[in-house]
């Protein structure tokens, strides 16, 4: 049962973290994507 | 860094999803900006938002898997980050072209704000070793690498012998050598210095700044090259980026298994020699009429080299520490990353300012060429530094285990 939770924990951190880590490191490229529009 | 200190203080979790919450607002303020100056602003919080997220998002990952499946772990943690090198280009395409790019920063809102309450709800609370916030570490290092960047910002506009760039360069190397001798006696550092006595985790450490510094420096020139020079639409310029995500997010997975049969060294110092490789075509490649078709294979090397390096790079150095030092391991991993980043751009920037210009096509050509000139060497170092990540990594964990204990006052 603990070991069962730990998983379900664990699994939830992975795709937790790696979704927050998706957010910042897109915003960078999109920011870099669109900065010669922005400047305008 | 001191976010990672504060997790360790007061809850991971707990500062993770503030990391998300100042995130998201800076997002919605540089959305709002009514000129350049508030979304410089707006922009640089959210940068403390991002400082905030990516060394608890790593230090969590670290204490919820063991180490037998960390390097999976942190394979797919990577992937997944790597979906932003396939995403991003395109998905800021479409919005600059179709919508305007006040959106690009209304995007994080959701995923933002979901993510942090599914946090609050799914993610356990954990704790590391209770330590002071070095406010004068803080202080001194921002200050110091500001000097730094500052002269090489302006280093050609300026003059690299005037007034303004030396006495910036000077005070910047002064502040970064007094943050070092702080470092050293205090008695929470912001830095723990004594890990750099691990060859893992300084090689891990040198080869993440490298690999920050060089990616940073490319895409920050590669969307701008194809719409400066070639002419494309931001959506165009975007999906012809593609290769290179898509190269990044295939190679990643498989990266840990390389690492099985090659070593961790071996991986990563072939990582940066692909890197290398395509640094260097396109370099010698850059023209106005230059062809689509001759910048995928050097893309592709490119983000294959990246792809390969950077999970191993991330487990070795997570690895290389005791389990009680994985949030300031963690959190400095994040540091020299950003800071790697940071010093990427500028010294892209310096050298592309030095050898073209934005005045015509020809001139950004020459300075993009120059720009991953200079990126392919930083690359051909990084190869260099990846040889000092050979195994060592259990004696390494026991003298890092001996370090944790040795100061009081552990948790």
């Amino acid at each position: 049962m603990d070991k069962a939770l730990n998983e379900s924990h664990a699994a939830w951190v992975l795709i937790l973290t790696s979704t927050a880590s998706l957010m910042v490191a897109l915003d960078a490229l999109v920011v870099a994507t669109a900065l010669t529009e922005i400047g305008r | 860094m001191t976010a990672s200190v504060a997790g360790d203080r007061f809850g991971r979790r707990r500062i993770f999803v503030a990391g998300m919450g100042v995130f998201v607002v800076a997002s919605a303020a540089c959305a709002l900006a009514p000129g350049i100056g508030w979304l410089i602003a707006a922009r640089a919080v959210q940068g403390v938002g991002a400082a905030i997220i990516m060394p608890l998002a790593l230090a969590q990952l670290g204490t919820a898997f063991p180490p037998e499946r960390r390097a999976w772990a942190f394979g797919i943690y990577s992937s997944v980050t790597a979906l932003s090198s396939v995403l991003g280009p395109v998905v800021g395409g479409v919005i600059t072209q179709d919508l305007t790019w006040p959106w690009i920063f209304w995007l994080n809102a959701p995923i933002g704000i979901l993510v942090a309450s599914l946090s609050v709800r799914r993610i356990p609370e954990s704790f590391g070793p209770r330590a002071g916030i070095d406010f004068l570490g803080l202080v001194t290092v921002t200050c110091g690498v500001l000097g730094l960047v500052w002269a090489l910002m302006r280093g050609n506009p300026a003059g690299w012998t005037s007034a303004e760039t030396l006495s910036s360069l000077t005070l910047g190397l002064l502040l970064i050598a007094l943050f070092i001798a702080w470092e050293l006696r205090a008695k929470a550092p912001m830095i723990p210095m004594h890990l750099f006595r691990l060859r893992i985790f300084s090689a891990g450490n040198a080869a993440m700044f490298l690999l920050n510094a060089t990616v940073m420096g490319t895409l920050f020139f590669m969307a701008q090259f194809q719409v400066a020079v070639l002419g494309q639409s931001p959506l165009a310029a975007g999906l012809r980026m593609l290769p290179w995500g898509i190269a990044l997010a295939v190679v990643a997975p498989q990266a840990g298994a390389l690492a099985r049969r090659l070593g961790e060294a071996g991986v990563v110092s072939l990582g940066f020699l692909l890197q290398a490789l395509g640094f260097a075509a396109m370099a010698l490649i850059a023209k106005p009429d230059l062809a689509y078709a001759a910048m995928i294979a050097p893309m592709v090397a490119a983000g294959a080299g990246f792809a390969m390096a950077i999970p191993i790079v991330q487990k070795a150095v997570v690895g290389a520490v005791a389990a009680s030092e994985i949030g300031k391991a963690s959190g400095t991993l994040s540091t020299i990353r950003q800071l790697g980043g940071v010093f990427g751009v500028a010294i892209a920037v310096a050298v592309f300012a030095l050898i073209g210009g934005r005045a015509t096509p020809q001139s950004f050509a020459r300075g993009f060429a120059g720009a991953n000139g200079i990126l392919a060497l930083l690359s051909l170092a990084g190869a260099v530094v990846a040889l000092w990540l050979s195994r060592e990594a259990i004696g390494d964990t026991q003298a890092s285990q001996a370090a944790a204990e040795a100061p009081a006052g552990s948790d």
